[in-house]
């Protein structure tokens, strides 16, 4: 087997899992749960390592987040560019974490899931050159990558402000929390990398990218139609 | 922009043209749309708008929003278990007219319980026009010994012919009620009373009047007479 055909398959499986765990598997509820929800009420101080975990475990498990950087690294070909705008993300998401949850900001977590899903709706449009096609201008990409990084941040914090974080020890659990989340991202983005570039040497690439832009933008619409719907039919989160 | 030999950044290399990128944009919100109707709301909110939910039995994914409420009224576990027997039984009292100096218009009838036991009952006055003319005492007391206080708790005192409700024990002892008839007709009390209980035997603090349950009465009823003592021959 070639490697480019390992390459091709590869990176066919890991876009398929994505799509499949974002469009198919909504029953995996995007939130901090079950025993995890137990342990962060019970903390009393600061917990160094369980927190890092849980915004880890919160990054790699969150399908709306990792679609976001699938659609903002597709066509990123330099490690440069994908510093930058991987650095930019993490700046927006942990402002509006740190201060959400500081400042007590009380955000409706389906409006701010609605808002992730349509980022990603927003990239796989920008991919296809959407902007400059239809209205003849292109936003700037490093703007719309800081601003939707804001309104991940805000997704965070509404996980962690539902869980009615212990006082005792807040700030030290809530940066231990967002340094999860950047090694979460990391590790995830180090994954899609792999892929994307194995991916990329094959010929199917380009005859698939559109295809794929697509799908990650149908993924998006799947996104914003379960949080609106939630947002209607469960009131307030 | 981008050097010759590398492809464009930030976006396709061959981007769509604009009738293209619309199709594509609407075919996404389409299929987006469809997954949300067909699978996600019927599976997540248990609504149906498509039919298919039913059809593939994604429906049956949902389960209500659970709100988890503390089983507790104060302090107090509303949900209580005992190792004492549930028991249920039936009692009639006949209660004569105050006027009459050989009935009993007046007496109190208790049962025994242990702090924290419950029992539900329902009496009813039966015979009684009046129902002002018939006054109850709802109430508990320990049975001390000498030298100690009694400890009392009273439920309800009020008028009236008929009482439903149920108690919790505040404390070990005898809790019951005292009924008085005050009309001018003799009456009897039918109770009903079902829980975790022992009854005080006839003669007993608590049923000093010896009264029997219908289950009592029968009981004896049901045993055979000692043979009558043949003296007469």
């Amino acid at each position: 087997m070639s490697t480019g055909r390992i390459g091709r398959l590869t990176a066919l499986a890991g876009l398929g899992l994505l799509v499949l765990l974002a469009a198919f598997e909504p029953a995996l509820a995007h939130g901090i749960g079950g025993k995890d929800a137990a342990f962060v009420s019970a903390t009393r101080g600061p917990d160094f390592w369980p927190f890092l975990y849980l915004g880890a475990k919160h990054m790699v498990t969150g399908y709306d987040h990792l679609l976001f950087i699938l659609g903002v690294i597709f066509f990123l070909y330099r490690l440069k560019h994908v510093a930058l705008y991987v650095t930019l993300f993490s700046i927006g998401h942990s402002i509006t974490l740190l201060a959400g949850v500081l400042m007590k900001i009380e955000v409706n977590a389906y409006v701010v899931d609605a808002i992730i899903g349509l980022s990603v709706v927003y990239k796989a449009f920008d991919n296809l050159g959407g902007f400059k096609t239809l209205f003849g201008v292109q936003p700037d990409a490093r703007v719309a990558v800081l601003g939707f990084g804001l309104i991940h941040g805000f997704g965070l914090a509404t996980k962690l402000q539902a869980l009615r974080l212990p006082s005792r020890g807040l700030v030290e659990n809530m940066i231990s929390f967002n340094i999860g989340v950047e090694v979460g991202q990391l590790i995830a983005l180090t994954l899609i990398l792999a892929v994307m570039v194995l991916w990329r040497r094959t010929a199917s690439f380009g005859r698939l990218s559109i295809a794929a832009n697509v799908l990650i933008m149908t993924a998006g619409f799947a996104l914003i139609g379960y949080q609106l719907g939630g947002l209607v039919l469960n009131g307030n989160a | 922009m981008a050097d010759t030999n590398e492809p464009a950044e930030g976006h396709v290399a061959n981007p769509p043209n604009r009738k293209r990128l619309l199709l594509l944009t609407a075919g996404a919100a389409l299929a987006g749309a469809l997954i949300v109707l067909g699978a996600v709301l019927p599976a997540e909110y248990n609504v149906d708008p498509l039919g298919i939910g039913k059809a593939t039995g994604l429906s049956r994914l949902w389960a209500p929003p659970q709100i988890d409420v503390a089983a507790t009224a104060g302090n107090q576990p509303l949900a209580r278990f005992y190792p004492t027997p549930f028991r249920s039984d039936e009692v009639i009292i006949k209660l004569d007219t105050p006027d009459n100096p050989e009935g009993l218009s007046e007496l109190e009838y208790k049962v025994a319980m242990k702090k924290g036991a419950t029992y539900v009952y329902s009496w009813q006055v039966e015979g009684i026009d009046i129902p002002e003319e018939f006054y109850s005492d709802f109430h508990g007391h320990t049975l001390p010994k000498a030298g100690e206080k009694m400890v009392v708790s009273t439920y309800r005192q009020a008028t009236g012919s008929t009482s439903n409700g149920t108690v919790v024990a505040p404390f070990d002892g005898i809790h019951g009620f005292y009924l008085q008839n005050q009309s001018e007709k003799p009456v009897q009390v039918r109770l009903h009373i079902a829980g975790f209980y022992e009854l005080i035997p006839p003669g007993q603090e608590g049923n000093l009047a010896r009264i029997k349950t219908e289950g009592q009465i029968a009981e004896e009823a049901a045993k055979p007479r000692p043979a009558v003592p043949d003296v007469l021959n």
